[in-house]
């Protein structure tokens, strides 16, 4: 009898153990949801989904990715071609005989320009706040990437030793720094405006 | 330069400062190497056995001239039986398989990821206390995206080369879906995207800017 009481208290205490920690797990999440800061955060994720989503078919890439590549490429060696250093321009590549760089996926930029068109659409403000926004984020960041392929070019002709680094570990870096950084100015001048 | 000008330079300062600093230090010492023996090490133990019947081998990559340290070479139990019993039957002492493979650069797979981390942990305003999960959870989240990539390539490799190796997936829409997958996630900008977001997630609340706060509670 006595044992059987034990077990059925044992029982019971694991139930309410159990009880206890769905409770917490649950109580977390629904912590976790129910900050705003959070919210955005599940919404700009989805937005990235989305977009990684179409940017990944093949459609995308030949249509839209592609031509954009060309065009940093055109601009880049029409600006390296003001300054002497006679490079050729075929597609989505730039170079001379010394050295040529071509504008591949993650040298376009377009990814910069996701991350910030998405934390607009999804932050509350109001249809004008986020046209200004892209209009001036898109630009610098534009104008950002065009910075990144010259020098990169020319990290190539004059420093070949630390291009590696350049490529990877600086501009990369460098590249979604600094669209956080337009983003996080963009909602400090939503909110001067409220 | 109003106070969260101010406030985004600064931080922004000391993010370049800290990278810079983590930068020369992974250049200038062994650490590359040493990184490159953890990520092979941690590779072996999770993947040597892959699926039923695959070997995978991670191997330094001997070629000086790439911008790769480590190569994955890849076969297959049914493969070697096979080859053993064509050299049985031909007779030969010795028969030869054909491996597949394949480089990576263990520093931009996963290394890079790491130090654009924890340089955002270390340039956020919050007490050393606080900086501990974030920092947990971050290294576990890169983690488990790093295994996540290297099976994803694995199982993309083996399923490429089904015929030889009968590992993997048989062409498909399972196969097509892997292989969207990995052109997604192998994009490096992917992964330091997804650092930021849990950078957002774990540290974003704490940090007090200036301006922000009664602007979050929208």
């Amino acid at each position: 009898m006595k044992k059987k009481t034990k077990k059925k208290n044992q029982q019971k205490k694991q139930i309410i153990e159990n009880r206890g920690s769905s409770l917490s797990i649950n109580s977390s999440w629904e912590k976790l949801k129910s900050n705003p800061i959070n919210k955005l955060l599940l919404k700009f994720f989805t937005l990235m989904i989305v977009f990684y989503i179409f940017w990944a078919t093949p459609f995308i890439q030949e249509n839209i990715i592609l031509p954009i590549s060309c065009l940093y490429a055109y601009l880049a060696g029409s600006f390296l071609n003001i300054f002497g250093y006679s490079v050729n321009i075929l597609n989505d590549t730039v170079g001379n005989s010394n050295f040529s760089i071509s504008i591949k996926n993650g040298c376009d930029g377009v990814e910069g320009l996701a991350i910030f068109l998405c934390a607009i659409l999804i932050y509350p403000a109001t249809i004008s706040q986020k046209a200004k926004g892209v209009l001036i984020g898109f630009s610098f960041l534009i104008l950002l990437n065009l910075i990144r392929v010259i020098s990169l070019f020319l990290t190539g002709v004059h420093l070949p030793g630390i291009f590696d680094l350049m490529h990877e570990s600086i501009w990369q870096i460098a590249f979604i720094l600094l669209t956080l950084f337009a983003l996080l100015k963009w909602v400090g001048w939503v909110s001067g405006e409220k | 330069m109003n106070e969260l000008s101010k406030f985004l330079t600064k931080r922004l300062g000391i993010f370049i400062v800290i990278y810079a600093a983590i930068l020369l230090l992974t250049h200038l010492g062994d650490f590359k190497s040493k990184f490159s023996k953890i990520f092979k090490k941690n590779a072996t133990a999770l993947f040597s056995d892959f699926g039923s019947g695959g070997e995978v081998q991670f191997k330094k990559d001997q070629n000086k001239n790439d911008e790769y340290d480590l190569l994955f070479v890849m076969s297959s139990k049914q493969q070697k039986q096979r080859a053993r019993k064509e050299g049985l039957r031909k007779g030969l002492k010795h028969v030869n398989i054909t491996t597949i493979k394949f480089p990576i650069n263990s520093w931009s797979f996963t290394g890079l990821l790491i130090v654009f981390y924890i340089t955002l942990i270390l340039a956020t305003p919050m007490s050393w206390i606080q900086k501990i999960l974030p920092t947990l959870y971050g290294l576990l989240f890169i983690y488990l995206f790093t295994n996540l990539k290297i099976w994803v390539a694995l199982m993309l490799k083996f399923s490429d080369n089904y015929e030889r190796f009968q590992v993997g997936l048989e062409p498909g829409i399972l196969m097509r879906i892997i292989n969207y997958t990995y052109n997604i996630i192998s994009f490096q900008f992917f992964g330091l995207t997804m650092v930021l977001l849990i950078w957002f997630l774990t540290c974003f609340n704490k940090i007090k800017i200036p301006r922000y706060n009664k602007l979050i509670r929208i």
